[in-house]
């Protein structure tokens, strides 16, 4: 018994001492503030986690963290960042290396995002507001939004007939295609509430806008630009930037993003022309002959 | 050619809302977009090539984006990838996987060809103009230095 109570104060005073020791070595004075490391790592990271989920170049994302974790003045800020995952570490001679990594699962656009992130770890390199401040200005960040999604849901509409006639398409055409693009609204939300896969709705719901479009061209006197509607209705679900920013990854030196973009770009595309050519399928069944 | 325009400015304003770009940039992002979108009309009108037509209006849109940006103290992205979205091949990777299913190939790799050319084109045009103004900003650097010293 005394043996072991000798072993565990033992064990108690080490362990105190340990604490203390990792305590001094993790808090420093700064600016007269105390800069937590932990906290300044965690901050990087959903810096990051942020920036790429809003769909920016991971070169961009790489940057931005390698200054963010600047500040700490350590000497070895590491960073690596593929279009699915982040890792940061930070090391110095005297600590061991504090690191974190994590996988980012969606990823759409939101520039909003990347303009606030970019503002933000320029203040915080510039000194001007603290780790914490940054910390919660970022977690904030997660659940704001910019637009009400009736506008978002009207803008999609508009944007749909607006590019229907950069195809080169008449008024007719526009008119279907922004009716078209309520389907995709439609797989907007059922993608927000009910998680399924994205193939499969996109899959489905350009199945449903292609026999549509097959319906509109029997019933309306006047022939249909069967493409140019189709390719304008799709168009907010397209990856055009998905697939620039791969090249732009690619050339950049950059070749694991770089391909896992243009295969993810790739197959997008291929969910919305298997679901198109099912449904133009069906259509020619149902209507004969019309393509 | 009018109306194409304004197709153009309407497309990306409200693509850029549902992109989420903050409200203010809303009307520069349009704006952008819409003259690139009529560089690219020009050039094509004269018959230059696809890639050559895509190369002027990217470059054009992200010049202006790099103005817009070093002005409003934000991010280029912010401007450049609304300013490049009629010209970003999103249709033309959609009919790559069409004609791919139709088993049509040679379509299919007609698509493949001018895909890779345009997507190519703009971020070789991205990077001119980067490069541009890195090397701009470098000499007013060095001469700002230099003339620190003389006085």
């Amino acid at each position: 018994m005394n043996n072991l109570w000798h072993c565990l104060t033992q064990n108690n005073i080490v362990y105190f001492y340990y604490q203390k020791e990792i305590f001094k070595n993790i808090r420093t004075e700064w600016f007269g503030e105390v800069v937590d490391y932990r906290l300044l790592v965690d901050t990087a990271l959903l810096a990051g986690e942020i920036m790429l989920s809003s769909g920016a170049e991971t070169y961009r994302v790489e940057e931005t963290v390698r200054h963010m974790l600047k500040v700490s003045q350590f000497e070895h800020c590491d960073t690596f960042v593929v279009s699915t995952s982040i890792m940061v570490s930070i090391a110095n001679h005297d600590l061991d290396a504090i690191s974190r990594a994590k996988s980012i699962e969606e990823r759409s656009i939101n520039l909003a995002n990347i303009y606030y992130v970019n503002d933000l770890s320029r203040k915080l390199c510039r000194n001007e507001i603290s780790v914490e401040e940054t910390h919660q200005r970022l977690e904030q960040l997660l659940h704001e939004k910019q637009y009400h999604p009736k506008k978002v849901y009207g803008c999609m509409i508009l944007s749909a007939m607006a590019f229907t006639i950069l195809l080169g398409a008449n008024f007719i055409d526009c008119l279907v295609a922004g009716f078209n693009a309520i389907f995709v609204i439609i797989s907007q939300v059922l993608y927000n509430k009910v998680k399924l896969n994205d193939f499969v709705i996109n899959m489905a719901v350009c199945c449903i806008m292609a026999i549509l479009t097959c319906v509109f061209s029997v019933i309306l006197p006047c022939s249909l630009n069967i493409e140019a509607v189709i390719a304008g209705s799709i168009m907010p679900l397209l990856p055009g930037v998905a697939l620039t920013n791969a090249t732009r990854d690619t050339l950049i030196g950059d070749y694991v993003s770089g391909t896992a973009r243009f295969v993810e770009a790739f197959v997008i595309a291929a969910s919305l022309a298997v679901g198109i050519a099912a449904g133009l399928a069906v259509g020619n069944y149902w209507f004969g002959g019309i393509l | 050619m009018i109306v194409q325009i304004f197709g153009a400015f309407v497309a990306v304003y409200t693509m850029s809302v549902v992109m989420n770009l903050p409200k203010k940039f809303l009307w520069m992002a349009g704006s952008i977009a819409s003259v690139s979108w009529l560089v690219y009309l020009i050039f094509t009108d004269y018959e230059a090539g696809l890639g050559f037509s895509t190369f002027m209006a990217t470059a054009v849109s992200a010049f202006i984006s790099h103005l817009l940006a070093r002005r409003q103290k934000a991010p280029v992205t912010m401007f450049l990838i609304p300013g490049i979205l009629p010209l970003v091949p999103g249709v033309n990777t959609y009919r790559i996987a069409y004609h791919l299913i139709q088993k049509n190939y040679a379509k299919a790799s007609f698509y493949l060809n001018a895909t890779l050319t345009v997507a190519g084109m703009i971020a070789i045009a991205i990077f001119v103009i980067d490069s541009g103004f890195r090397i701009y900003y470098t000499i007013k650097n060095m001469k700002s230095q230099k003339k620190g010293r003389n006085h």
